[in-house]
């Protein structure tokens, strides 16, 4: 499976139907993951933390994640790094 | 790169990471700044990162690849994985940060990545120890 792949099931599994965007882009040797998820807990961010290190020893490439809960996305979606994603649906 | 140079760099390395280990605990307890004292706990870990690959002979250069190098030893099981995870997990907040998307970080990431940097400096201060001896002044 492509290291994209791989990364978006992931966090699919992890959040179900609460995951409202993932995008995935590659810079380099660094994977950056945009998610999107309904009421993203702290505790959750820092899970998705860990599974950025879990990922990176079994992708090969730096995978790295902008976690963002659905409300707040939705004051920064015009900024600049989040933008560069394209139009996320919410 | 000889022994005696990988040990010379990983000796400099190390003493570098805890001096800027040392002012990013200050900046925190006298000020509560977060950013600036993440910024510099990023740095300490990078540079403790590169340390203990170093005594391992291996030569990574840039936040990237030491990243990966350390997820490589891990995966060969010449590292914990926990020792992955605490930097890999302190280049997040680092990320965090330059993504300059009007965060303010909350003080206690600050707090825990400055207490994972503590944890990580000492087990690389221990493993170089182990391998070049006892390193004055630490």
């Amino acid at each position: 499976m492509a290291a994209e792949e791989k990364i978006r099931a992931e966090v699919e599994k992890r959040f179900g139907e609460r995951l409202r965007f993932c995008g995935v882009r590659q810079e380099g040797c660094r994977l950056i993951c945009l998610v999107v998820v309904d009421d993203l807990s702290e505790r959750e961010e820092y899970r998705l933390y860990r599974l950025a290190a879990e990922l990176t020893r079994s992708v090969g490439l730096v995978v790295v994640f902008a976690p963002y809960s659905s409300s707040d996305f939705k004051r920064r979606r015009n900024l600049p790094f989040e933008s560069s994603f394209g139009e996320v649906e919410l | 790169m000889s022994a005696y140079t990988e040990e010379a760099a990983a000796k400099f390395y190390l003493q570098r990471a805890l001096a800027f280990y040392e002012s990013a605990r200050k900046l925190m307890s006298q000020s509560q700044r977060c950013e600036p004292a993440v910024l510099l706990t990023y740095e300490a870990m990078l540079d403790a990162a590169k340390a203990l690959l170093l005594a391992d002979g291996v030569n990574a250069d840039g936040c990237d690849a030491v990243l990966l190098a350390l997820a490589n030893a891990a995966q060969q099981a010449k590292l914990p994985e926990e020792t992955h995870s605490m930097v890999q997990e302190a280049a997040q907040i680092h990320f965090k940060i330059h993504r300059r998307s009007l965060f303010t970080l909350r003080p206690q990431e600050a707090d825990a990545l400055i207490r994972n940097a503590r944890s990580f400096l000492r087990e690389v201060r221990d493993r170089l120890e182990q391998k070049f001896g006892l390193i004055d002044g630490l």
